[in-house]
């Protein structure tokens, strides 16, 4: 068995940890992090396979990735702490209503 | 792709500290400990893409993702007070089995499609990690970049200077907010 495959399995151990993460936890930045971690599983993807293809092109995936990770997160955490200000929680089930 | 002894060390021990802080993100008491855990995530993975010759985006990676992402969660954590029970924070009984039952089932299928893999066919480009050694990653990777994607490269920065508005439009609501 090769390289690829036990990166590509590592990767979608890195995914599944995230995936449950965001099943499970209930606070809002604690899933914000899985969704990060979710992220960066599939970079891995991409890094592994543009390795063993010898090709640039997933990389280029990744850089964009990167970028809409970054605004994401900005706006995101903006968000997150525009909630806390209007009703003092971060747990996502109390503010289930949408003009609650 | 062959991997000498020393790298399949290497690549086994930062899988294994990978694993061990996502599961810490997913497992900690405490939210800044699961900021932690992602810092640690983070750090090894970039430590992998450095491995897999891809330089620039490990620091990328470095830069990005273990400095500014962690920092501006830790200080939304800071803004917000980290200070809460955890169990508040986490799913029990029931339906935390079945999100689990799910994932799980989601890995195996990943699983059994990584091991149907035949072969290592597919399209092999001219970008091997000797080129990459001789050329610079850098220098590969900006080419490519500038030549070949510079459409989707010009999107990602309106699409960064539209989250710098965004961010600057949410803090400045929420003052005019306040005022009244």
């Amino acid at each position: 068995m090769d390289a690829i495959r036990y990166l590509l399995i590592l990767s979608a151990v890195l995914f599944s940890i995230g995936a449950a993460g965001v099943l499970i936890r209930r606070n809002a930045l604690v899933i914000f992090m899985c969704i990060e971690i979710m992220l960066n599983a599939v970079n891995l993807t991409f890094i592994a396979l543009s390795r063993q293809l010898q090709s640039l092109d997933g990389q280029i995936f990744v850089f964009m990735v990167m970028a809409v990770a970054a605004a994401e997160v900005a706006i995101g955490l903006g968000i997150i702490v525009s909630i806390f200000r209007h009703k003092p929680t971060t747990d996502v089930d109390d503010v289930s209503l949408l003009k609650g | 792709m062959t991997a000498t002894p020393l790298e399949t060390v290497l690549f086994i021990a930062f899988g294994a500290v990978a694993i061990a802080g996502a599961l810490s993100v997913i497992l900690a008491r405490h939210a800044v400990y699961s900021a932690l855990g992602m810092l640690v995530n983070f750090v090894a993975l970039a430590a992998m893409y450095i491995m897999l010759s891809a330089e620039f985006l490990g620091i990328a990676q470095l830069i990005v993702y273990a400095g500014a992402i962690v920092v501006l969660f830790l200080f939304a954590l800071m803004l917000i007070g980290g200070r809460r029970p955890a169990e508040q924070g986490r799913l029990t009984g029931g339906l935390a089995a079945a999100g689990s039952a799910l994932v799980v089932v989601f890995l195996a299928e990943i699983a059994y499609l990584v091991m149907r893999l035949t072969g290592t066919a597919g399209a092999k480009g001219t970008v091997t990690p000797d080129v990459i050694a001789q050329l610079g990653h850098i220098q590969l990777l900006g080419a490519t970049l500038l030549l070949e994607y510079i459409l989707p490269f010009e999107l990602a920065s309106v699409l960064l200077l539209v989250g710098i508005v965004g961010a600057v439009m949410l803090a400045r609501a929420r003052r005019q907010s306040r005022q009244e």
